[in-house]
């Protein structure tokens, strides 16, 4: 059995991946991925891949919205993505609750009034999973939606966040950054999901916030504060990070165009 | 049923005509001028996924996306203990100057191989397809698997005379390399996913790229090392880097000082046979290719566009088997193809709408030249003959197509 | 001949397996320190690319730079929003430093264009977007009552009323209800054809589209290219000459003039290449063939306004192909590869670039060509295969570029 975090934590303040309380795991993203779609993108955070194809805005079938764009989301998760195999049907609740998530939080943050009775496709491939499905799987579709040139107000960014408690009750509980699976498994956390303000002066807005864990709150340390604390700021630092990868590709392409 | 290649095709009766009569030519030209046996250039990756035993990539460039993960379990043999009876039973039975052929039919009989190891079972292996905009019990889906997974199982058999009148039968599958010993074996699980949306216009069948892809996965599968040995529980080797590759790896031609990127260390150590393949037959993991033909020309590889006007669709599944017991070197040359289905398709031109002739109507059955109409019929057996010829090769001199796949393959290995 | 296997190249992006060898660009190193803000405290720090309040005129740098969605562009009061910008509601008041005017910010990503007093972006990829007075080709997807849906790569299927086509007996000729029931005479679904785009709605942005004019029409004898939208390359340049004729290898040799390939290149990235057809010519030879047909009478004359009516006959909507030579069939075959070529090599598409990128292959492959009896050079020659068509790829990329 590994390591876990509670025992340890008190006396390193490090992680048992070696990582303080703030810092994020190694993050790479690339865009335009899949030349035949309309947008895609690769999104990695630590060991967690996810793979993101567009297809949209097109001609919406079925449903319509006479004013609207439609997001439709499609996730799979491999059959390989953990260390135990495991194939999840297509009606997976879990996997029907994120598409879910996905769907509504992008049909509220992009500008879909500009597409009616058009629909986009958000299709999702998650290849390896270690922590962070929904918060990977919101960097991934917002990153591919730029690629597709879905205009949108900012860029939305995700990120998780959990809390150690405090084995002796006095000390106040210590809020840490992305979580890995196995901190997932042991600590309460939750996915936040922000994007920026109207304008500069303006803080972020949360988007998205899901906990499916217990926490107690207010006395004892204000731990569900200092998680969303930690989180937004979190999401702000993936969002640079989003930005640059896409502006170094679209310098790339410009340069090759000229 | 034979299953459909796609959804309905979209293109207009007029180009539908015009690639027929082009791919009708002799030589067939082919809208990007490819000669008839040219494959697409793919690009491809092997053991990208660190959680799998074995995993390849496979892209074309109209943007299809494969990509396959194996993952190995131990698992616990059914009916363990009655193959452990039998062969009791029989050794009771056998009296040592009984000609071989009898031992081995009488082996064959009690589930053993010739070698009097526990036989593999086709249940060890499941394989599973992922197509994301399709349902799980889609027709198309379900006959992809098939298509995929029936080439693994299939048993190939070889007999070999020697000097004296007696014949034996060696004969492997895939399933016979995974057994451990007679109560434990790995299971494989193949997992493939096509990355990119089936419905996008201008893909073309997947089949042909998730084989290759399959293909490429299964060669670089490694097996942890076992540590126990014969009848005790299975007990492996944590580290990695001494697993041993599920099938021998090609041997390269120049040995590079420092190992490649994908973390051979020490390949000597990985190209050497787990001793329990030694002196038997090797099969290597199938290809699938898909072929069609216009009128009297056969077509490798077709796009999208080139399906849309076939008068027929085959797939046809090879596998290349090899003498272990020969030397080291000549393993790589000592291959024999082996065909071991051609499956037709049904091609997407049946539901073609008919073309308007410039005369206005026509009567039905009338052959306008230029105007397209939907193709009927099925499939001529001498047409099947040449194809299968093409596939493995007339003569001597002419090695076959799957030969040509297959030397491409090794070539990509090997670097 | 044979089969190319290669491994994943740097310009691609390839599967990473979340290790420090993955080619991604900017990977962030999370073990540099970040001086993070205490988190309990609501942050201050600034965001990316907004030191003091942006000034567009300010250096050359900034029109070259990519803006990403949410970034701001200006604060200042006297720019005009336009196409890829959204602007914000004002700052309340509690902001004392924020000027009158409402913040720009980009909704796409791209670099930004300033005309006059307007700021757009130009997004790097994103759909066709009609306006009126395109050329494009479009797809039949569904025939409904008295209209037909055309694909053309646009959000919304554009729209072909039934009245805006040409039909046989004149342009005068009003449209009966025995036309609307025949609908699929003229077009069925999948049919390619051209056609101008006549209007955009206000409310949707769905095309109506109109192939009043003779040129446009049903497609036939040809071969369809698609170049992916405005995204990846520059895609189909607008305002150039968008329909021409390439006289090709194939008509030197046989002197009928039968060599000639027609392109056409609809702004939305849907082109056609096909053989050229001359009314004129071809109205000519049928003369001569012997079959009356009813353009005959009047094709001697040129196209023009009064005599339409004779000109506009069944022909124009059937799907039958011309006997076409395999000469001709080739070279428009090497026609398509070359514009796919273009589109992948990221270079924008118009008649020249199309020209010089077919000259370049032929050249090349005059260059290449071995002797077909020399058996020696025949085997190197199939043997380096994939190495001679990358050759070949560069070298005509490197003709256009050059030349241009």
């Amino acid at each position: 059995m590994p390591l876990d975090t509670a025992s340890t934590y008190g006396q390193t303040l490090l992680r048992t991946d070696g990582r303080r309380w703030n810092e994020l795991r190694r993050i790479s993203a690339s865009i335009s991925t899949q030349p035949s779609t309309d947008g895609s993108s690769q999104f990695v955070m630590g060991n967690t891949v996810v793979v993101c194809n567009i297809v949209g805005p097109r001609e919406g079938r079925g449903q319509r919205d006479t004013n609207n764009a439609l997001i439709e989301t499609e996730v799979t998760v491999a059959p390989f993505a953990q260390t135990d195999r495991r194939r999840r049907t297509k009606g997976d609740k879990r996997v029907q609750e994120l598409q879910t998530t996905i769907s509504s939080a992008f049909q509220a943050h992009l500008f879909t009034h500009l597409y009616p009775r058009s629909s986009i496709t958000i299709s999702l491939h998650v290849l390896s999973l270690d922590g962070a499905l929904l918060a990977s799987c919101l960097n991934a579709a917002s990153l591919a939606l730029v690629d597709a040139g879905v205009p949108m107000p900012s860029i939305l960014a995700a990120v998780t966040s959990g809390v150690i408690t405090s084995t002796d009750g006095i000390t106040p509980s210590d809020p840490i950054l992305d979580l890995n699976n196995s901190e997932e498994l042991e600590l309460p956390f939750l996915s936040v999901g922000t994007v920026s303000g109207l304008s500069e002066h303006q803080e972020d807005k949360v988007s998205v916030l899901i906990m499916e864990s217990r926490i107690q709150i207010g006395q004892n340390g204000k731990k569900l504060e200092a998680m969303l604390a930690v989180g937004v700021d979190g999401c702000k630092q993936v969002r640079t990070i989003m930005g640059e990868v896409v502006r170094t590709h679209g310098t790339r392409i410009l340069r090759g165009r000229k | 049923m034979m299953p459909a290649t796609s959804t309905a095709t979209t293109l207009s009766p007029a180009e539908l005509s015009y690639l027929h009569t082009s791919l009708t030519q002799t030589p067939p030209l082919r809208p990007d001028l490819r000669s008839s046996t040219e494959f697409r250039p793919l690009r491809a990756e092997t053991d990208l996924l660190p959680t799998c035993n074995g995993s390849a990539h496979v892209s074309l460039t109209d943007g299809s996306e494969a990509l396959v993960g194996i993952k190995a379990e131990v698992h616990r043999t059914a009916g363990a203990n009655v193959t452990k009876r039998l062969d009791e039973e029989m050794r009771e039975k056998m009296s040592l100057d009984e000609p071989s052929s009898t031992i081995s039919a009488a082996a064959a009989a009690a589930g053993l191989d010739s070698n009097r190891k526990p036989r593999g079972h086709p249940d060890w292996i499941s394989l599973n397809v992922d197509i994301s905009t399709l349902r799980d019990d889609d027709a198309l889906l379900i006959f992809l698997s098939e298509m995929l997974r029936e080439p693994l199982l299939t048993t190939s058999t070889t007999t070999t005379t020697t000097t004296t009148t007696t014949t034996a039968t060696r004969s492997s599958s895939l399933a016979d390399m995974l057994v451990i010993n007679s109560n434990w074996h790995w299971h494989l699980h193949i997992d493939i996913l096509l990355l990119s949306p089936f419905t996008a216009s201008g893909t073309s069948y997947p089949l042909p790229l998730l084989s290759l892809a399959t293909h490429l996965a299964l060669r670089s599968a490694r097996l942890p090392k076992l540590k126990s040995q014969g009848e005790e529980d299975p007990l492996v080797d944590d580290d990695w880097e001494s697993s041993l590759f599920l099938f021998p790896p090609p041997p390269t031609s120049a040995r590079k000082p420092e190992s490649s990127a994908s973390g051979k260390a020490g390949p000597n150590e990985q190209h050497s046979i787990p001793p329990r393949e030694a002196g038997r037959l090797l099969t290597m993991p199938p290809i699938t290719l898909l072929v069609m033909t216009v009128n009297s020309n056969i077509i490798f590889d077709p796009s999208h566009s080139e399906l849309a006007v076939a008068d027929a669709v085959l797939a046809v599944s090879v596998s290349f088997s090899s003498d272990t017991t020969t030397h080291h070197h000549h393993h790589h040359h000592a291959q024999t193809p082996t065909l071991l289905a051609v499956r037709t398709i049904e091609t997407p031109a049946r539901d073609t709408m008919r073309g308007v002739p410039a005369a206005g109507e026509v009567v039905e059955g009338d052959l306008v030249p230029g105007v397209w109409r939907p193709r009927v019929g099925g499939v001529k057996r001498e047409v099947l003959k040449r194809v299968v010829r093409a596939v493995l090769g007339a003569s001597a001199d002419d090695s076959g197509v799957a030969r040509e796949v297959f030397d491409g393959l090794e070539a990509f290995l090997r670097s | 001949m044979g089969i190319s296997i290669l491994p994943p190249s740097d310009s691609d992006d390839d599967l990473g397996s979340g290790s420090p060898g993955s080619p991604s660009p900017s990977p962030h190193d999370s073990s540099s320190d970040t001086s993070m803000p205490d988190a309990a405290s609501t942050s201050s720090s600034r965001r990316p690319g907004a030191g003091k309040r942006p000034k567009l005129s300010s250096s050359q740098r900034r029109r070259n730079r990519i803006l990403v969605p949410g970034e701001t562009i200006t604060d200042e009061a006297q720019w005009m929003r336009g196409h890829g910008t959204f602007s914000a509601a004002a700052p309340s008041s509690s902001h004392a430093s924020a000027s009158a005017g409402a913040t720009i910010t980009a909704t796409l990503p791209g670099p930004l264009h300033t005309t006059n007093k307007l700021l757009s972006i130009t997004p790097l990829r994103s759909r066709y977007h009609p306006s009126i007075g395109d050329l494009v080709l479009g797809r039949i997807v569904s025939v409904d009552r008295a209209r037909w849906r055309v694909d053309i790569a646009a959000p919304l299927l554009a729209q072909l009323p039934l009245s805006s086509i040409n039909l046989p007996g004149g342009v005068l000729r009003r449209r009966t209800t025995a036309d609307e029931l025949q609908m699929r005479t003229y077009f069925q679904e999948g049919d390619l054809l051209v056609a101008e785009v006549q209007g955009v709605g206000n409310s949707d942005g769905v095309a109506t589209l109109h192939t009043r004019s003779l040129r446009y029409g049903k497609l036939r004898n040809g071969v369809f290219v698609r170049v992916m939208g405005e995204g990846r390359g520059v895609g189909v340049v607008r305002g150039r000459r968008q329909v021409f004729t390439v006289a090709t290898v194939a008509g030197s040799g046989s002197g009928s003039g039968s060599g000639e390939v027609d392109v056409a290149l609809g702004v939305n990235g849907y082109c056609w290449v096909s053989r050229h057809v001359d009314p004129e010519a071809d109205a000519l030879e049928k003369e001569k063939a012997g079959k009356a047909k009813m353009a005959g009478a009047g094709s001697r004359v040129g196209m023009s306004i009064s005599n339409l009516d004779e000109l506009v006959s069944n022909e124009i909507y059937s799907s039958q192909n011309d006997e076409i030579d395999y000469r001709t069939r080739k070279e428009i075959a090497r026609l398509c590869t070359c514009i796919t070529l273009l589109a992948d090599a990221a270079l924008k598409i118009d008649e020249d670039t199309v020209i010089k990128a077919y000259s370049a292959a032929v050249e090349a492959e005059m260059e290449m060509m071995v002797d077909e009896d020399d058996e020696d050079a025949v085997a190197a020659a199939a043997a380096a295969g994939v190495d001679r068509k990358s050759e070949l790829k560069k070298r005509i990329v490197q003709a256009v570029v050059g030349g241009g």
